[in-house]
């Protein structure tokens, strides 16, 4: 039996704190560099799936994560990784293309893989200077989950005739005992296929060409516009 | 994996999911049947033989132009797990601005209907639609008193609103507090840091305007004779038109068509075809036409009799141009074009809901006599609960069941929410100047008319929505300020020093894709490479070029009024040497 990993459609609640700028004491200068924290509280260690958000003027992202390791002696101890080094969100930085965009990360993106992550930073880059800030929003992280492939197990009622049947050479007489005061199957079933047949062809011939109405049951009487 | 196969994917099934159930599709299921039922059939190569027998009897071909249509037309699939609205347009600040507009021509629109007292839609009684029909081919002899009737809304308008797009985000080279100061980022008066081409990425793109590649519209070589030239692009045009494959006339297009051929290549490459089915649509949005008035209509009048009625190359096509923009303002198919579009369709909601059965004749025609009152005051309020909405007549006297709106009414309910134009498109003033010279080309207004649809829902609803779409018209009038400055920065300087600034003389001519300001068969040529690269940006080259080319005259000139008044005519301008002159100058 083999796992599938698929990614949670409920994102992990975490703590995620505001943009720390880059800057030497209390000066203010463009460093065009911020960190982004986010930990993963009560949650010890996760496997990410996919992370989430929407840019807001960043022109380069890298992710460090904060991951479980295991030294040779067999001790376990936590260390910064890189996840991803430098992705391009806007191409050009002086630019509009990609500042406001949606963004999704899977584990293929990253160096190495995002497991038993504790704990994130999101290093964002602005060189351009026509900006007046710059950081990430709505950032959520989408825990990895391992789904078994197994398939569902079929009922046993529905086994249980097949089975008798494979017993049985001649299974015709045998039904039509169990089936006593139901109307013929193989008629049933000639049946059955035609109406199969009907709603496959009837499903077929939906069009999906719009019939171009524009009134509701025939009224088209309007005096003004809506503003919503 | 590959991003990008992804994105094919997404397309591939997009285009299979568009071609289920069109005409086409049940075409190709027909004669695949056919195939089968020949007693030659055999059942182990059926695929295979099927498939064969359709590339040989033409179908590929259609199926191929088909879907290059589809790929030209609709960029992107839509992603479901984003928002709508941040798909059609990225840029927050973009998105406020356009809403605002279109709010704008809303309240326009609505202060008209209460000024005039007139629905913004009405039913025709019967006599009337018979009328209509009878005068359907002539509708240029009516002169309905239009004198209260103003265009919604002139371009020099909509330059205004672009010209105040700031990205609060921004704060250009000088730091923020220049802010205030119209030379803050850009020299020019588009203020918004979009990425526009360079003018390597120009040359690169349209390549085919080096010397050396023929051209239509331009006798440069003097050693091939002009006849001779003209034979040959007749004779590949015709080779064109036979091979029927939409990639071929498209290309062919960018060095631009013979005029006998253009007709035929421009539908073939806009993959347009006029088939029976095509006509029946036509008659049955004729027949919308014919049933409702609406106020957009007026509209249209006021605006052929003002541009195209004015024009002397186009007065002629003034009853052609009514039928063709009427029907339009009926087509919900041009609803699409808005999943790619910055702009909403206006809505509505209808004053009153037929009763299914057991209405009197008696009641529903007071019922469309309605007059209706509302609150001025209030109308400008985009609350919709404090619109005062009632029919004076009829409120009274309705039996409840009849689901009038009522103060509370019908407004807000979805199930009487509307489009209002069926199309969704609001016409502006030089609107019709969009089909007005494709009337030189199609001689009935059923193939005008699908002609003109494919080229507004392609490219020209660009030139009206704000975007930061590469094609929209920020993006287009930024490009023309930056190559202008950057190819001639002392005709700039010299013009900003008396006052004027480029654009407002430019951004009539780009609003229009230069539609009645060059002569005819020069636009043509230019709408030729329109086709022909798939996109719009030779319009602000072209724009940058009728600069350069009369700057000599233009030094001479001291006042704004006298700039304006020299570019006035262009219609002696050639296209495509103007264009060479800005991207392959010698």
């Amino acid at each position: 039996m083999s796992s599938v990993v698929t990614v949670s459609e409920k994102p992990l609640s975490c703590s995620i704190k505001p943009p720390q700028f880059l800057g030497i004491g209390d000066t203010q200068f463009h460093s065009g560099c911020a960190v982004i924290e986010l930990s993963l509280p009560n949650m010890g260690s996760v496997d990410i799936g996919k992370i989430t958000f929407v840019n807001n003027y960043t022109a380069h992202l890298s992710i460090k994560m904060k991951v479980h390791e295991t030294t040779k002696v067999g001790k376990s101890h936590l260390s910064w990784k890189t996840g991803i080094h430098k992705l391009v969100l806007m191409p050009n930085a002086h630019c509009e293309e990609g500042s406001q965009g949606y963004f999704t990360l899977y584990p293929k993106d990253f160096f190495r893989p995002p497991l038993v992550v504790s704990s994130l930073r999101f290093v964002l880059y602005q060189p351009s200077p026509s900006w007046k800030t710059f950081s990430l929003e709505e950032i959520y992280v989408y825990p990895a989950v391992a789904k078994d492939s197994q398939t569902p197990s079929i009922p046993r009622w529905l086994l249980r005739d097949f089975e008798e049947m494979a017993t049985t050479n001649d299974t015709k007489p045998r039904d039509q005992v169990q089936s006593e005061g139901l109307p013929d199957l193989d008629d049933l079933s000639v049946k059955m296929q035609q109406l199969w047949m009907i709603t496959q062809n009837t499903n077929e011939s939906v069009p999906n060409v719009d019939l171009g109405r524009f009134d509701v049951d025939g009224c088209y009487e309007i005096n003004l516009l809506s503003y919503t | 994996m590959d991003p990008k196969i992804n994105e094919i994917a997404a397309s591939i099934s997009e285009i299979v999911k568009k071609l289920n159930g069109s005409t086409l599709y049940s075409q190709l299921k027909r004669a695949a049947q056919k195939e089968v039922e020949k007693p030659t059939a055999s059942l182990a190569t059926l695929k295979t033989d099927v498939v064969e027998a359709l590339k040989t009897s033409g179908w590929d071909r259609l199926l191929r132009n088909k879907i290059f249509a589809y790929l030209s037309s609709c960029q992107a699939s839509l992603d479901q797990s984003l928002p709508f609205e941040c798909q059609k347009e990225p840029l927050m600040y973009m998105r406020k601005a356009q809403a605002n507009w279109e709010r704008r021509i809303l309240k326009s629109m609505n202060s008209m209907c209460t000024e005039l007292s007139i629905p913004l839609a009405r039913k025709r009684p019967p006599e009337e639609q018979r009328a209509l029909l009878h005068k359907w081919n002539e509708m240029g002899t009516e002169e309905p008193d239009l004198s209260h009737f103003r265009p919604v809304y002139a371009p020099k308008d909509f330059l205004e609103v672009i010209i105040s797009l700031r990205n609060p985000n921004y704060c250009g080279l000088l730091g923020p507090e220049v802010d205030e100061k119209p030379s803050g980022g850009h020299w020019g008066l588009i203020q918004v840091p979009l990425e526009i081409p360079k003018l390597k990425d120009l040359q690169n793109q349209f390549s085919e305007f080096a010397h050396g590649h023929g051209h239509a519209g331009v006798d440069d070589n003097l050693d091939v004779p002009s006849e001779a030239f003209q034979n040959e692009r007749n004779k590949i045009a015709k080779k064109v038109l036979d091979e029927k494959r939409s990639v071929l006339a498209q290309y062919f297009c960018r060095n631009g068509c013979p005029s006998g051929h253009r007709a035929e290549i421009w539908q073939l490459a806009l993959g347009v075809t006029v088939n029976h089915l095509d006509v029946l649509k036509y008659e049955q949005l004729k027949g919308y036409v014919l049933q409702h008035d609406l106020l957009v209509d007026s509209l249209i009048y006021k605006d052929v009799k003002l541009t195209a009625v004015n024009d002397d190359y186009y007065f002629v096509f003034e009853d052609y141009l009514y039928q063709v923009l009427l029907v339009f303002s009926r087509d919900t198919s041009v609803l699409n074009h808005f999943a790619q579009s910055s702009a909403m369709p206006p809505k509505s909601f209808i004053r009153a809901q037929k009763e299914p059965s057991g209405t009197s004749a008696e009641q529903e025609s007071s019922l469309t006599e309605a007059i209706p009152v509302f609150d001025v005051d209030k109308l400008t309020s985009p609350n919709q609960s404090n619109f005062n909405y009632t029919l004076i007549k009829s409120k009274p006297t309705f039996p409840p069941h009849l689901g009038i709106c009522d103060d509370e009414g019908k407004l807000g309910q979805d199930e009487y929410a509307v489009v209002y134009p069926p199309n969704g498109v609001i016409p502006f003033h030089g609107f019709s100047m969009y089909a007005t010279p494709l009337c030189y080309l199609y001689a009935e207004p059923v193939g005008l008319y699908y002609i003109f649809r494919q080229f507004y829902t392609r490219y020209f609803h660009r030139l009206h929505a704000i975007s930061s779409h590469p094609q929209g018209i920020v993006s287009l009038c930024l490009l023309f300020e930056t190559t202008l400055q950057s190819l001639h920065p002392r005709l700039c300087r010299h013009l900003q020093e008396i006052g004027c600034q480029p654009l407002k003389i430019a951004f009539k001519w780009l609003v229009r894709a230069f539609a009645g300001y060059l002569a005819t068969e020069q636009l043509l040529l230019l709408w030729d490479r329109v086709i022909g690269y798939g996109n719009l940006l030779l319009l602000p080259i072209l724009a940058v070029a009728i600069f350069l080319f009369r700057q000599s005259n233009l030094f001479l000139i001291t006042s704004a009024s006298g700039v304006e008044a020299s570019l006035a005519d262009i219609t002696t301008l050639h296209v495509v040497p103007l264009i060479q002159l800005v991207l392959f100058p010698t």
